[in-house]
């Protein structure tokens, strides 16, 4: 049996149209500890990586060789990247965060770099006095979405040594994918 | 025992054959579905990779126009495992 992975295009690999992977072509998977990730090579790339998985950190070894295990043993014709595996949380994302360097108070606005349509995210931002904003919820734009501080009756020290922290997660997924911080500067 | 002792065991070996499949893609090309790699949405297209030569570099796309989709996709994959059809219209699965 020819059995593919199916992995959503778009930026976030959780919505939209698919694209299917044959498993039979893969040639090579090495693990990414930085990025705790997992490469894989050989669905049609000029001997480049085709595709990367974020996976559990610390948990690179188990995820390749949970992804070797559903190639050779696995009974479904179409593997969702999603669901098989505890350890694979999806395709990796990639793009970083590209908070300015200053961000301004009343509206507080950041923008991510590239598009993560149906992952949820969690967002903080946390002034040099400790004092904290968050902003949640879906990416739902194919372009870059901004994250969005509600700073109404919140008073935020301004100056540097300002952190943005968003944690981003594929759906119906409760571990985290990417968890991405920017120091920035409140003004 | 009478009757000439024990009987063999009859087995019946049944060597399972794979079935080789093409996919016939734009312009009457017929790709071996062994092959494909990748299957792929290109707006209302659907566009099949294939690694020739792994060791070369060798990569090919063909497209199927007006066939597009996250279900098609599916559809096509099953019809590369089950299709009964040696030749697959991979625009009419």
């Amino acid at each position: 049996m020819k059995k593919f992975l199916k992995i959503n295009t778009g930026a976030s690999g959780a919505t939209g149209e698919g694209a299917l992977y044959a498993l039979d072509r893969v040639e090579s998977i090495s693990l990414d500890t930085t990025d705790n990730a997992i490469d894989v090579e050989g669905f049609g790339g000029a001997k480049a990586v085709d595709l990367s998985f974020s996976v559990v950190a610390d948990k690179e070894a188990e995820a390749a060789e949970e992804l070797v295990k559903e190639i050779v043993n696995g009974k479904n014709n179409v593997i969702d990247a999603l669901n098989f595996s505890k350890n694979i949380l999806g395709p990796e994302i990639t793009a970083a965060y590209t908070a300015d360097a200053v961000v301004t108070g009343a509206a507080i606005t950041a923008d991510v770099a590239g598009a993560f349509i149906g992952c949820t995210f969690a967002a903080t931002l946390t002034d040099s006095a400790d004092a904290t904003l968050t902003d949640s919820g879906t990416f739902s734009a194919a372009d870059a979405p901004a994250l969005s501080f509600d700073d109404t009756g919140a008073t935020l020290t301004a100056g540097a040594g300002a952190t943005i922290v968003v944690d981003i997660s594929y759906p119906n997924r409760n571990e985290v994918a990417k968890s991405i911080t920017v120091a920035v500067t409140l003004t | 025992m009478k009757g000439g002792g024990l009987r063999a065991p009859t087995f019946n070996f049944f060597k399972k054959k794979i079935m080789k499949r093409f996919l016939k893609v734009d312009s009457g090309v017929l790709v071996e579905a062994a092959n494909v790699a990748k299957l792929a949405t290109s707006g209302s297209d659907t566009v099949i990779t294939v690694n020739w030569d792994s060791a070369s570099d060798g990569v090919d796309t063909f497209t199927v126009t007006g066939a597009a989709g996250a279900a098609y996709l599916e559809r096509l994959a099953e019809a590369i495992n089950y299709s009964t059809q040696l030749i697959i219209d991979a625009a009419n699965v």
